[in-house]
């Protein structure tokens, strides 16, 4: 697996190793909540595999990281606004890293990652989960928009100005359109969610 | 849609579905659609077991037709 630069440039290369390295990798995972409370209803599964990714940054600087997995969703490493920053994703959980200062990475609001794509002539990077959209400027993240849909989000359409998308009604089991202002995240139209 | 549902988020085990009922907040959407939600986790992720029914015509028995684990992003 390659860098995807969707039309961003990047000041670093990256790949995805095959197997886990010799030498030791800078960790990227969610922080733990802590221990769960007392009664409530927690799944316990297997974690996937993790994504064990090297960096060549612009400083000449090299570096391995060992992003984990999520629960599910697409993988992949991109390019983003920011030359410097790349937007790792394993099976749905998204990481937003500086390539010349990997420990302050953060995580994107959106999970699992069901899609990413980039907002054509503009410096935007947006990604879905099933329930909503958001994006990434050359300055981290920008906007978040509301729930768009109770469970499931398809992309009809993206230009320099908005995102058409239907988001699913589960009342009705309807796909309801909706478009979102690539500027500022605003959303017309979509699927009433009360919650 | 079926294939965008097939991962943890969608497919936890049968079992908790009468938990979160009997448990879970109870929520009329529609006459004919009702939601049980119940705060929950899957490994690290908190969040919200979500479960849509509908009716019956009778009203005696809820058919299950929508299963999600929302995750909180806060």
């Amino acid at each position: 697996m390659e860098l995807s630069t969707l039309g961003f440039p990047a000041s670093y290369s990256a790949r995805v190793l095959s197997e886990p390295p010799q030498q030791r990798a800078l960790l990227f995972e969610r922080p733990s909540g802590g221990k769960p409370r007392p009664g409530i209803l927690v799944w316990e599964i297997p974690p996937l595999p993790s994504l064990f990714v090297e960096i060549w940054t612009r400083n000449g600087t090299h570096w391995i990281g060992e992003f984990k997995a999520g629960l599910g969703g697409i993988s992949g490493i991109f390019a983003t606004p920011n030359e410097d920053t790349m937007c790792v994703i394993n099976r749905g959980e998204a990481y937003l890293v500086d390539t010349l200062r990997p420990e302050r990475y953060s995580l994107l609001p959106a999970i699992p990652v069901k899609l990413i794509g980039r907002v054509p002539g503009r410096d935007i990077l947006f990604i879905g989960d099933y329930i909503e959209l958001c994006a990434v400027s050359k300055d981290g993240l920008v906007w978040r928009t509301r729930r768009v849909s109770w469970d499931g989000i398809k992309i009809l359409e993206v230009t320099d100005r908005q995102i058409r998308g239907e988001g699913w009604d589960a009342p009705t089991d309807r796909w309801i359109p909706f478009s979102v202002d690539v500027e500022t995240g605003h959303v017309e139209g979509g699927p009433d969610v009360p919650h | 849609m079926d294939e965008m549902r097939c991962d943890s988020f969608h497919n936890f085990p049968m079992t908790f579905d009468e938990h979160i009922c009997r448990n879970g907040q109870r929520i009329v959407i529609r006459d004919d659609y009702i939601e049980y939600h119940l705060r929950g986790g899957i490994n690290k992720y908190e969040g919200t077991y979500e479960i849509g029914v509908c009716p019956s015509p009778s009203g005696r028995n809820e058919v299950i037709i929508h299963r999600f684990f929302r995750p909180c992003k806060e």
